[in-house]
């Protein structure tokens, strides 16, 4: 993809993120003028909405380039997806069911100290793009994630589509920010960084709107920090050993690794 | 490698045969409903009628439910519950019940409400969620995004690649797990040490997955694969008017239920307060 | 007007100085087959890609020359056309599938071609029944086994009715029953189908000879030098064929060899008849007393065993028992084979022996201690186990480290490890690679590698499962070689395998496995005189063995003349005219 085709993808998909976010803000606002609703205003409410529509938006946007993906792209973009899942069923799950223990130890603050494991579940958006280097990669990688997790049972079930969609498009615009072209360490943590966002702004709005603000903001920050490390980091390291073993040649990472 | 909720077996029933992308919008529209109710009836109705829908028109025996869900329930509901009833920090201006303190735990009623509402709401989509995986055949539920809910198409075949591909990781994970304890990785069950193994197995699990998938891409490809502009299916997955009216009815007795709950005072939601 | 024409077709990888394809040209007439064959590296492959247009639309590389379909240029043709008139059947029957079931699968291509859904149950239902899977239409690709999965990619091509079959080493990873069975049915669909014009890439010949009209001589570099029928080409570039290490089929090897030796040898058989009339003439005696006998078990009684098994049984769990009650003995130092069809249950076997299962306690002694009272690293210090996939035990990062690995987790001295891997580096050709990433070995040197690490401690028994599958002849008998010198310093060598020409030419003793059961346990003599045993063990009689039949040629004491060396003597010469050993004799034996 020409460096002009990929600029437009990135300007359009941040576009459509924007548009959407700003108008879901807007509704809200609106919807939520009078009496009754202070409540229902309050500023993870706000943040809450228009980070879902961003995503939405940057998914929507996204969904267009990633038909234009060659066979190669799409498959390989899939199975990395699904082989990550596989290696969380084996590996990640057991560490985050482990430290679920901390959740019910440590009084209240168990949730935060356990979200300190939680980076792992981006870890598809960051090591897929970093690979594949096409606008579209986090949305495509997290969606699939998501897919076949229900297809395999997992019991979040459907909403594991809706998280999935938030968090690629979240981390979508990070990429499209740096215009698909910059994929350093801090382009991936911070990626990774977005798709916790979007993965506490859902998890608020299905299963913790009940807790309290200070609990919310430290499993936000724990999950920021999680994210860059367990997912950016993680993902670097992976995409890097991976590429040393001359298996990705063909694709946009092993191109740039040669390059530069 | 499977999820609690198993995964589908196959069977006829009037699910069965529906549409899998208005299946899933239909079940997301019960979904949200209960996402925006606060109190534990909402949920609870949902979840019963969840139930009955799943054992009649989805012809699911129930012990087969049984299991899944009662897994669900003692690890994942019940922690909510838990979390809630004993710190549950009410809003500004309004009273709590407490029924029992001790140190730092505080056991308050609405606690238990709002727990005990959040534990049901979790049933219910799990239920929801149950209701699609059973009655839903994998390659037909990516088909029909691809046809009707503009999925990329690669994309889509690439998800039917990896499905395919899952059962065969899981047993090339073990055996890379068998190789590498006899060269000497003493499994440690530590924190650290299955921190280790991610890495350890990360590599040559993933680099065997990408290049099956080369492999793959280009017999795809061979195939003719996305090189005509249009293409034909063998399964067919029309949306019939069964499949719309299963949305009509599903959009129409969500909103009824929350009707009825709403005129009987009960209905605790976004901008909805009792006794409104 | 030829169907495929060719001309001055070159073609280069991407970041690679050496072409792939240089300057090929041939044409191809409607319904021949032709047999494309070189070493690994003379682009056979490439030719497949370039014909369905692979390169350089899904494979990035740059083409010239010119090729002609039908004539007409096929870079003027769109890549729907262009792939509709080829279908290619790859060698990885993993790896070709996207789609759950049978039936799905074989729709997928025409469903690509957009066929309209009226005409798609027809075609499947015609192109299974070709192949043999009518009744598995329903079933799950992954049920299937390894045959039936490349049947299946056969049905695939079939079924979109191509002009051309093009099949890329279709049987590399099957067993030789189930590669039998594919070659039976390629011929079946050459006589139903006569206008069908076959390319085919394959390396060992034995079973389908028979089929192929024409032949293509590639070589390394990718530059054709040799064209014609089977007969000639392999009469007159014999020579050439046996240098570049291509497997010959068995009774062309031997006549080639005996060429070599200086006996008259007027035209290379192909097959066991046409040999065993070709060289009637030229034997010298029907049957042969055989000086120094393979010594036989009563020795090796003496020596302690290195692995005894006794009445072990096993099923994995909630699967039905995959052995029953198997004792084995493998003496010391021996050369010894666990073979039997697949599904026997030998890798489940051998996974017993090296800690990769863990048998109950009294069944499995290494050495004489009960394996179950060992510690995973005592087991690891007297057993080297090589899996059949060398990556899959690779932990580092770099070749020095991969074989200093098991010498660190040990504690052993630095020196000491420097001393040890350089030594290993050197005695298995990987110094030049010391630093590369293991994974970005080729195929040989990975194997090597997965050896070397296997013996780093010095491991006195070594198991490995299928070493020589899916490689050409040079690469699997330098694997070979040197497992015979491990043999000479008096390592014990394991191998499961199919490969009975493996078995023949350097396996001492042999054990059979069919359906979890121990068949049998002897000397490799032994089994390969027994016909009747072979049959049920659905174990190829090897074709020389055929031909020793056919001629009515046997050792005095019964046995039959097993490898090329073991002719020798019919014919008058002395075995030690033969260019390359084909067996590791110890010192003592002649």
């Amino acid at each position: 993809m020409g460096a002009l085709a990929e600029t437009k993808s990135s300007s359009r998909i941040v576009l459509w993120g924007a548009v959407v976010g700003v108008a879901t803000l807007i509704i809200y606002l609106l919807a939520t003028r009078g009496e009754g609703f202070q409540t229902a205003r309050s500023v993870f409410m706000v943040v809450m909405f228009t980070a879902i529509g961003v995503a939405t938006g940057a998914a929507v946007g996204s969904q267009g380039v990633i038909g234009r993906w060659s066979t190669w792209e799409s498959v390989l973009a899939a199975i990395l997806s699904g082989a990550v899942g596989v290696l969380f069923f084996a590996w990640g799950l057991t560490i985050w069911k482990l430290t679920g223990v901390l959740e019910v130890a440590v009084p209240a603050y168990g949730i935060a100290l356990h979200d300190l494991f939680y980076g792992f579940w981006f870890l598809a958006a960051a090591l897929v793009p970093y690979i594949v280097r096409k606008p579209g990669a986090a949305v495509a990688a997290e969606t699939v994630a998501a897919v076949i997790s229900m297809l395999l049972g997992s019991e979040w079930g459907m909403a594991v589509l809706i998280t999935g969609l938030v968090q690629g498009g979240l981390a979508e615009v990070v990429f499209a920010a740096r215009g698909y072209r910059h994929y350093d360490l801090l382009t991936l943590a911070l990626a990774s960084v977005a798709a916790a966002l979007g993965s506490w702004v859902v998890d608020y709005a299905f299963w913790y709107n009940t807790l309290v603000p200070s609990v919310l903001i430290l499993m936000l920050l724990a999950r920021f920090l999680s994210a860059a490390i367990f997912s950016g980091l993680l993902g670097k390291w992976i995409g890097d050993a991976l590429a040393a073993t001359g298996v990705l040649d063909n694709t946009a990472l092993g191109r740039a690794r040669m390059e530069g | 490698m499977n999820g609690l909720l198993g995964f589908y077996e196959g069977g006829k029933s009037f699910l069965h045969g529906r549409n899998p992308t208005l299946k899933l919008v239909s079940l997301m529209v019960p979904m949200l409903a209960v996402t925006l109710a606060f109190d534990p009836w909402t949920p609870v109705l949902f979840f019963g009628l969840a139930l009955l829908v799943l054992c009649v028109l989805g012809r699911v025996p129930l012990r087969h439910v049984a299991r899944p869900l009662a897994l669900v329930f003692m690890l994942s509901a019940l922690g909510l519950l838990v979390s809630n009833a004993f710190f549950y920090d009410p809003q500004e201006g309004t009273s709590v019940t407490v029924l029992w303190e001790g140190g730092p735990l505080r056991l308050t009623l609405e606690g238990l409400r709002v727990g005990f509402a959040l534990t049901m709401r979790t049933m219910a989509i799990v239920t929801l969620s149950l209701l699609f995986v059973a009655t839903t055949d994998p390659t037909d539920f990516v088909l029909s995004l691809i046809q009707h809910a503009h999925f990329p198409f690669r994309l889509g075949y690439g998800i039917l690649v990896a499905y395919r591909f899952l059962p065969m990781w899981r047993s090339e994970l073990d055996l890379i797990r068998s190789a590498h304890r006899i060269r000497g990785v003493g499994e440690r069950t530590s924190l650290r040490g299955r921190w280790e193994q991610l890495r350890r197995y990360a590599v040559p699990l993933l680099a065997g997955a990408i290049r099956k998938a080369e492999r793959v891409s280009i017999a795809m490809d061979s195939k003719a694969f996305g090189a005509l502009p249009k293409r034909t299916y063998y399964r067919r997955l029309d949306l019939t008017r069964a499949d719309w009216a299963m949305l009509a009815v599903s959009a129409l007795v969500t909103l009824f239920i929350l009707l009825i709950l709403a005129n009987a005072g009960l209905l605790v939601g976004y901008g909805v307060v009792p006794g409104d | 007007m030829p169907l495929i024409e060719i001309h001055d077709l070159s073609v280069r990888y991407p970041r690679t100085a050496q072409k792939a394809l240089e300057h090929v040209s041939f044409s191809v007439e409607q319904g021949e087959t032709w047999l494309l064959l070189g070493p690994s590296g003379s682009g056979k492959s490439t030719l497949g890609l370039c014909l369905a247009g692979l390169i350089p639309h899904s494979v990035p590389a740059a083409m010239e020359g010119q090729i002609l379909l039908d004539g007409r240029d096929a870079a003027e043709m769109s890549v729907g056309t262009r792939t509709a008139q080829i279908g290619m059947v790859f060698q990885d029957p993993e790896a070709q599938f996207c789609m759950l079931t049978v039936e799905d699968e074989v729709a997928f291509g025409l469903e690509n071609l957009a066929i309209p859904y009226e005409e798609m149950g027809g075609r499947i239902s015609e192109a299974l029944a070709i192949v043999g899977l009518g009744e598995r239409r329903h079933e799950r690709v992954d049920r299937l086994s390894g045959g039936q999965k490349q049947r299946l990619a056969l049905a695939c091509a079939l079924a979109r009715r191509p002009a051309i079959l093009f099949l890329d080493e279709p049987t590399a990873n099957l067993d030789p029953a189930s590669r039998r069975e594919f070659f039976r049915l390629l011929g079946k669909l050459r006589e139903e189908q006569p206008s069908l014009t076959i390319l085919l890439i394959e390396h060992i010949l034995d079973d389908l000879i028979d089929l192929i009209d024409r032949v293509l001589l590639l070589a390394p570099g990718g530059t054709v030098f040799g064209e014609g029928t089977p007969g000639d080409m392999l009469d007159s570039r014999g020579d050439e064929l046996d240098r570049m290490g291509i497997w010959l089929p068995q009774v062309t090897a031997l006549g080639h060899k005996l060429r070599a030796a200086g006996l008259p040898v007027a035209r290379l058989p192909l097959m066991v008849e046409e040999a065993a009339s070709a060289l009637e003439s030229l034997l010298v005696q029907h049957t042969l007393a055989r000086p120094g006998t393979i010594p036989d078990t009563g020795q090796e009684a003496r020596t302690p065993m290195a692995i005894r098994v006794d009445d072990l049984t096993f099923g994995y769990r909630g699967s039905a028992e995959v052995l029953h009650k198997i004792s084995l003995d493998v003496p010391s130092g021996s050369l010894f084979a666990i073979v039997g069809p697949n599904g026997s249950g030998k890798t489940t076997l051998a996974s017993h022996f090296a800690d990769v299962l863990r048998p109950p306690v009294g069944r499995v002694f290494l050495l004489g201690d009960d394996i179950a009272g060992l510690t995973t690293g005592q087991v690891t210090e007297r057993v080297g186990y090589v899996f059949q996939n060398p990556e899959h035990q690779f932990v580092e990062q770099q070749v020095d480290d991969e074989l200093a690995y098991s010498l660190r987790v040990r504690h052993r001295s630095a020196a000491e490890i420097e001393a040890t891997v350089g030594q290993l580096l050197r005695s298995f050709g990987l110094e030049a690679h010391r630093r590369r990433n293991p994974f970005a070995l080729s195929q040989g040197q990975k194997r090597r590698l997965s050896v070397a690490t296997m013996l780093a401690v010095g491991q006195r028994i070594l198991v490995l499962d299928e070493p020589t599958f899916g490689q050409d002849r040079d690469t699997a008998r330098a694997l070979m070689e040197r497992l015979c010198g491990l043999h000479r310093e008096g390592v014990t060598v394991v191998v499961i395998t199919h490969d009975m020409q493996l078995v023949a030419d350097y396996m001492e003793q042999v054990a059979v496995l069919v359906d979890g059961r121990i068949r049998f346990a002897g000397s490799t003599q032994a089994l390969f005189a027994d016909q009747a045993l072979l049959q049920e063990a659905s174990l190829r009689a090897l074709p020389l063995h055929d031909l020793a039949r056919e001629m009515g040629v046997r050792f005095a004491d019964g046995f039959l003349p097993m490898s090329i060396r073991d002719w020798f003597p019919f014919f008058g010469l002395e075995t030690g005219s033969t260019p390359r050993s084909a067996a590791c004799a110890r010192e003592d034996a002649s």
